[in-house]
């Protein structure tokens, strides 16, 4: 990085302006060069044509009628800002009324004379040596060109000082506007910093480039946040859950030691302790496959997955169960519904969909798993007809660990549900829980065509 | 048999070892990975038990050399991890089989004896038949002493992987491996429902039980 450039705003804007003036500065002398060069110029080729009409009368008739044009000249006042000067070989005065010593022959840019006031102008002079020896000043005054060259000074001057003053102004306004709004995201992050979790970036509503960093700064705040809370959530319930497995284990291995038992006894009490631990692997393994799960690194394995032979596949090893338990299953198949994915792990979600319908309703309810294919999405969906999921729970249940009051008698860790829906996700699937009046549906969308990549 | 068994934790091999000690099995347990690959390419072993995170050379990296130098033992492989992928990276650098840390000791058995008799090379086989049940492969028809019996496509493949493992152990999560390539454990009992289905299937009318139910490991057919 180099450390000579600007970092700030006002750094930036007024380089910008400088950069800016400079450029104006190169213009506007390249226009004055182009246009002093210019008028001296059309000066010079006036010189030259009154130069060259006196030659004339020299070559016509002598001095003396060039000392007679030269007179004329003079007296008419035809041209404003010339005069005229002729001295014969001598030296002496012939004709003219220009007030300055007589130059070398050849062009003058800058010839002092005298005015009758007694002030100087400064002209422009041709001095031409005649045949006869004498001598010929054409001049003109100089005069416009400079008035030219000075309003064209002034004017420069005006503008490049106006340019330095915008640029400057703009420089300290977009540096503090920036600074401000920049203040504001800086407090915010300071806030947060110093522990105040909700604090957010003001947004004012406008379509600004602030307004949408602030925005995009606030949702990933917001995702933070909820990061967060799950994970207070998570580690809260992760320690209550293990201490009911926990609490049965040392009652039973306490209750074993405490009692005189024989050697039956003794094997029964190590058998409940053994599933009792078991219970907390099985929590331990539930937790860790969905993070993992969650981690999406497992995108990078998807390949085309046939639902429809996943949905025969889980209905078949559940079938006898729910024939058992006095449930009925009813599947509405699409053929060829295909998803990219890993089939395992859709073969998971289906089963925990159908354990979990088994679980929770009463035997003689209806279970079905359908699927439904279309051009964007394919959607799989397994409803059943019995208690359902109050509106306000089924967000809640998705979560880890959330088992609601009316399965509390039911065995299970609150964990399947929140397996599916990361195995939803991971999958790019959409997982709605909706009223099956009676009964709860579970909605799966999966895009026929989900985001390329990981 | 002689099993080799590569596992850094003690108190884990110490496990295995005692394990595969009572079932008859003279066991070496070495803790590094350098070690176990200087074992398996210095003496015949019958099986390897490698853990996939050893200290120095990893579990899958002696696995992965053993296997190019041309030693074919059968290895099942131990892991901390569930990840999905390493399962598959386990079995493509030749594991026979591959068993999430923590495991059931019954599990670890049942799983050696049925990598160390795995044929060496595929048999092309038309039929099964252990005692008086037959299975065709090609047609999936099963007889039981000469009589048709009616199975579903899944209960054909269930008793065709108990078959193709006879006297070996057939556990909960082999067959539900085998049979619907599920890599979880249900909470629901989907394996003795579909096992009591079976068996009611095949023996019906028969005085022997065809299945065998081996308490707290899994089930058998059987074989004599």
């Amino acid at each position: 990085m180099n450390r000579l450039a600007p970092r700030s705003t006002f750094g930036l804007v007024i380089l910008v302006s400088l950069l800016l003036s400079c450029a104006a500065l190169l213009l506007g002398v390249a226009l004055f060069a182009a246009s002093h060069e210019a008028l001296e110029e059309q000066l010079n080729r006036r010189i030259e044509a009154e130069t060259a009409s006196f030659l004339r009368h020299f070559t016509r008739g002598g001095a003396a009628e060039l000392a007679e044009a030269v007179t004329q000249r003079e007296e008419g006042g035809r041209v404003s800002g010339a005069g005229y000067l002729l001295v014969d070989a001598a030296g002496r005065k012939v004709a003219g009324g220009l007030n300055a010593p007589v130059p070398e022959p050849g062009w003058r840019e800058f010839l002092y004379v005298t005015r009758p006031d007694g002030k100087q102008d400064v002209s422009q002079a041709l001095t031409t040596r005649l045949p006869d020896g004498a001598t010929l000043v054409v001049a003109a005054d100089r005069g416009p060109v400079d008035a030219s060259d000075r309003a064209f000074l002034t004017l420069s001057g005006a503008t490049l000082a106006t340019m330095l003053l915008i640029g400057v102004g703009s420089a300290w306004a977009l540096g503090a506007v920036v600074r401000r709004r920049l203040g504001h995201i800086n407090q915010t992050a300071q806030a947060i910093i110093d522990g105040d979790l909700s604090r957010r970036v003001p947004e004012d509503g406008s379509l600004s480039e602030f307004d949408q960093l602030s925005r995009t700064l606030n949702r990933m705040l917001d995702r933070n946040a909820s990061l967060m809370e799950t994970l207070q959530q998570v580690s809260s319930d992760i320690a209550h859950d293990l201490r009911t497995p926990l609490t049965r284990l040392q009652q039973a291995l306490n209750g074993a030691l405490s009692e005189d038992l024989d050697a039956q006894g003794y094997r029964r009490a190590l058998e409940r302790a053994a599933d009792r631990s078991q219970e907390m692997l099985d929590i331990f393994a539930a937790l860790l496959r969905i993070s993992e799960i969650e981690t999406l690194r497992i995108r990078e394995s998807f390949q085309p997955v046939d639902l429809s032979e996943a949905v025969g596949q889980v209905a078949d090893a559940f079938g006898p169960d729910l024939e058992a338990s006095g449930h009925q299953l009813g599947i509405g198949e699409a053929a060829g519904a295909v998803v990219e994915g890993d089939r395992r792990l859709l073969l998971q979600l289906l089963a925990n969909l159908v354990e979990n319908a088994l679980r929770h309703t009463p035997p003689g309810s209806k279970i079905s798993l359908s699927l439904q294919t279309s051009a964007d999405d394919v959607i799989l969906e397994v409803a059943d007809n019995g208690p359902g999921i109050a509106p306000e729970h089924r967000d809640k249940v998705l979560r880890r660990f959330t088992r609601l009051e009316q399965s509390r008698s039911t065995p299970g860790q609150g964990l399947g549900l929140s397996l599916v829906a990361a195995i939803a996700k991971a999958h790019f699937a959409e997982l709605m829980l909706a009223d099956n009046e009676p009964g709860l549906i579970v909605r799966l969308t999966f895009k026929a065509h989900p985001p390329s990549g990981g | 048999m002689k099993i080799l068994i590569a596992e850094d934790d003690a108190e884990t091999a110490d496990f295995v070892r005692r394990g595969l000690t009572q079932e008859g099995h003279v066991v070496t347990a070495v803790k590094s990975g350098q070690d176990a690959l200087f074992r398996a390419t210095e003496e015949p072993y019958d099986a390897l038990v490698l853990d996939r995170m050893l200290p120095g050379l990893d579990g899958l990296s002696v696995l992965k050399m053993l296997r190019a130098g041309g030693i074919r033992t059968p290895a099942l492989m131990l892991t901390a991890m569930s990840k999905i992928a390493d399962r598959v990276e386990a079995l493509e650098n030749g594991a026979d089989d591959y068993l999430i840390k923590p495991f059931a000791f019954s599990e670890l058995n049942a799983r050696l004896n049925v990598i160390v008799r795995r044929p060496a090379v595929a048999e092309v086989e038309t039929a099964l038949k252990v005692q008086d049940i037959e299975l065709d492969l090609r047609k999936r028809v099963v007889h039981r002493a000469g009589r048709r019996i009616d199975l579903q496509p899944r209960e054909v493949l269930m008793l065709e992987a108990l078959m193709r493992n006879a006297h070996r152990v057939m556990t909960r999560t082999m067959l539900l491996e085998k049979v619907w390539d599920f890599d979880f454990d249900p909470r629901t009992n989907i394996v003795e429902t579909h096992i009591s289905r079976l068996r009611a299937k095949l023996n019906s009318g028969f005085e022997q039980d065809a299945i065998i139910t081996v308490r707290g490991a899994g089930y058998m057919i059987r074989s004599e």
